[in-house]
């Protein structure tokens, strides 16, 4: 006699379950994936990763048992987070003050090179806190403002970047300030679930709104005569600036947009942790260097943001 | 939350807006490219089977993608509904030219010679014999076809046509109701889909009431 | 219409940069693993929903064809909203990747447990009665006698399906999934000057290729095995 038909069930349903769970698990499907460095390679001048200076039930702790750090960005923003077609990696500011963080967790030295220590993620601004809040990323380094609402379901450090939404147009556009916008024949661009497109609501009410996943195809559209703008953070149309010449940024800063790094609520000690070591990076000069690296550009460094 | 209905109620008539015009884009292109394929003509098959297998096996996010991102390049600048309607129509024609041409196909010679040779006329033929038959034969899929393709209308959603999914984003974005939001959203689709389905069996069984 | 755009080299250049080819393949790897591990999921979860579908027993049949029903009648871009938004509140650890690949098995479960009940109540009745008259139970009918020939009468509709599949991971890339599709977008927005029309119409040949070759192989198994073809509604 043959198994029987709950055996047969039973060892079918486990086995996709186990292929889900290890495909899930295993599956990086950006950035090369990381593997920690062994200590032959190690650079040198860097020491070895100090677990036992943090608390077991910490974060921190958590994360150097894992071998790195798991962290979200965004990976369709130039100069924060842009997936670089060419060597499949993710860079961008974000990037950058994230690698920092993670030698700080790891204690590598300043020099060291972060990215072993490092697995990308990236993700959309409707995905940034749903995946913090379940585990899947240990921080979200990802162009995200800082509001009380949000406060509500994450931690946030301190202000790493201080941005203000502005408006992107045409080189030959008349528009100059957001207010400009607020008429029922001109569109303004934005991203689902961001609150550039709240504030767009609340300075251009009468303004029609064209949402897409993201703000790339934004900048598409507006080429395309199907908005009159793409608003955000005046950083992520920095970025866009430098892709496309025949752009030109109008309005300033017409909110302020703090942004900072997410964690979630569960992570214990992370957020002074990290609060810390971003105070370190203002004071120390790395901020001021991360900032001429990405944004150079747009002007010499300013003052960190308290 | 009642008061976001009437803005999902206004994202499910776009729906029902785009699936009709698309089905009516589709039903028009079908029938044409399904005839097509049945020609004695090598060419003209030819032509038939490309735009039948070219659209059915690639994916409509793409083709929407091409129709509203892309021909703008060539000049062709689309409204978001109207470059969905387009895709979409296409990609489901695609799918109905093949059920015509398996109904076309699947009434047997012998029929229409035996009618010919009772002395039936050409149009007598095709009303009395063919035109029934291949009418029970291809309304249950093309009715699954309409299911599918009101589905479909969803994808029109990534290039910012406001219909029912577009809405419930904005939506679930502002109030983080989600459960709310999509379990909503959700009903509007079955509103639509069940529905259909039901009609579809019933269609059916009545077609095939002496076959069976 | 400006047809000059078509042939410019320029919107060409990147596809004869083997870097660029790396890249869109990595995503066609997505693509597979996400249909791969879907589709073989679904074929467990398929046939179980299908034999209970089909059992005589009412409180098996009746949930079974409603979740069976319900899920079949949505769309599969809205089981990727539902499960990358409302899983990971219920506390499960899933990244975009996970979620898309956990609609896009759901989904295909409840497709292939219609093609599975369909299949299996295709076996002509006179078979089962003879394997019971000769003393077979139930099970031993199903295991013996039904489910190897309506597991093999489903594969035509099952090749099918995966084709469906394949093209509906492509919906991934809404939830920002690096798959092809998300891919050849993040290709064309990066060019000077962008190249939608060239990236695009490259991607979709990819896509044709794989599903073409697909269904061909399936026509030639169904030719090759004979026998009336199982029609099944294509949801």
């Amino acid at each position: 006699m043959g198994l029987s038909r709950r055996t047969l069930i039973h060892s079918a349903s486990m086995a996709p379950a186990a292929a889900l769970l290890a495909a899930c698990g295993g599956t990086t499907q950006n950035a090369s994936p990381s593997t920690i460095a062994t200590a032959t390679t190690r650079p040198a001048g860097t020491t070895a990763p100090q677990a036992t200076a943090f608390p077991a039930t910490s974060h921190m702790a958590k994360v150097v048992q894992r071998g790195k750090l798991l962290a979200g960005v965004k990976q369709d923003q130039p100069l924060f987070g842009l997936l670089n077609p060419r060597t499949n990696q993710i860079e961008g500011f974000d990037i950058d003050i994230v690698k920092e963080i993670a030698k700080a967790v790891f204690g590598l030295a300043a020099s060291a090179d972060a990215t072993p220590r490092v697995e990308l993620r990236g993700v959309t601004s409707a995905q940034r806190i749903p995946l913090l809040q379940e585990g899947a990323v240990d921080i979200i380094a990802a162009t995200m403002t800082i509001t009380d609402a949000r406060k509500l379901e994450i931690d946030f450090s301190e202000i790493y970047y201080m941005a203000g939404q502005s408006l992107l147009v045409p080189k030959a556009s008349t528009i100059t300030k957001i207010q400009d916008m607020d008429k029922a024949d001109q569109t303004v661009c934005s991203a689902q679930g961001s609150t550039s497109e709240q504030n767009i609501t609340k300075f251009a009410p009468a303004a029609q709104k064209l949402l897409f996943a993201g703000y790339a195809e934004c900048v598409t559209a507006m080429q395309q005569g199907r908005a009159q703008a793409v608003s955000t953070d005046d950083i992520i149309l920095a970025g866009f600036l430098e892709q496309d010449p025949n752009l030109k940024m109008v309005g300033g800063q017409f909110t302020q947009e703090p942004y900072g790094l997410g964690m979630a609520k569960t992570s214990m000690g992370f957020q002074e942790f990290v609060n810390s070591e971003v105070r370190k990076m203002k004071t120390d000069g790395r901020w001021k260097q991360i900032y001429t690296k990405w944004l150079g550009k747009v002007g010499p460094a300013p003052e960190p943001p308290k | 939350m009642a008061a976001n209905l009437p803005f999902l109620l206004q994202g499910l008539w776009v729906t029902v807006q785009l699936a009709v015009l698309s089905l009516l884009l589709a039903l028009t292109l079908g029938i044409f490219f399904g005839v097509l394929r049945t020609v004695p003509l090598k060419p003209l098959r030819a032509v038939g089977t490309a735009y039948v297998e070219f659209f059915r096996n690639t994916p409509l996010l793409i083709q929407m993608y091409f129709t509203f991102f892309a021909l703008p390049w060539l000049g062709v600048r689309l409204p978001g509904f109207q470059a969905a309607f387009l895709s979409l129509g296409i990609y489901t024609g695609a799918f109905v030219a093949e059920v015509v041409r398996s109904g076309i196909l699947s009434i047997s010679r012998g029929q229409v010679e035996a009618a010919r040779s009772l002395g039936l006329s050409y149009v007598q033929t095709m009303r009395h014999v063919i035109l029934p038959q291949a009418v029970s034969i291809t309304v249950p899929p093309l009715g699954n076809l309409v299911i599918a393709m009101t589905k479909n209308t969803s994808v029109a959603s990534a290039i910012a046509v406001q219909d029912v999914m577009y809405n419930g984003n904005i939506l679930n974005s502002r109030t983080f109701a989600t459960y709310e939001v999509f379990a909503a959203v959700g009903a509007g689709y079955l509103a639509l889909t069940v529905p259909l389905s039901f009609a579809v069996n019933r269609i059916e069984r009545h077609l095939t009431r002496f076959r069976r | 219409m400006r047809f000059d755009i078509i042939f410019d080299s320029r919107r060409w250049a990147a596809f004869s940069e083997l870097s660029v080819w790396r890249f869109l393949l990595t995503g066609m790897q997505v693509t597979f693993t996400m249909a791969a591990i879907a589709i073989v999921c679904s074929l467990v979860f398929g046939l179980l929903l299908a034999l209970m579908r089909v059992s005589r027993f009412p409180f098996l049949r009746w949930p079974a064809g409603l979740v069976i029903e319900t899920i079949r009648s949505l769309p599969v871009l809205l089981l990727i909203f539902f499960s990358s938004l409302l899983i990971p509140r219920l506390g499960i650890g899933l990244d975009p990747f996970g979620a898309a690949t956990l609609a896009l098995t759901v989904y295909t479960a409840a497709v292939n447990a219609e093609i599975m009940r369909a299949g299996i109540v295709s076996i002509d009745r006179g078979q089962i009665e003879a394997a019971r008259s000769l003393g077979l139970g139930y099970v031993q009918t199903m295991r013996y006698v039904v489910l190897p020939q309506a597991l093999r009468r489903v594969i035509p509709p099952q090749v099918s399906q995966l084709v469906t599949l394949i093209k509906d991971t492509s919906l991934a890339a809404v939830i920002g999934v690096n798959e092809l599709t998300r891919r050849t977008q993040i290709l064309y927005q990066s060019e000077q000057p962008p190249n939608p029309l060239q990236a695009l119409f490259v991607a979709a040949c990819v896509y044709f290729a794989v599903n073409y070759t697909l269904s061909r192989l399936s026509r030639r198994w169904e030719l090759s095995v004979g026998g009336a073809p199982l029609r099944v509604d294509a949801h």
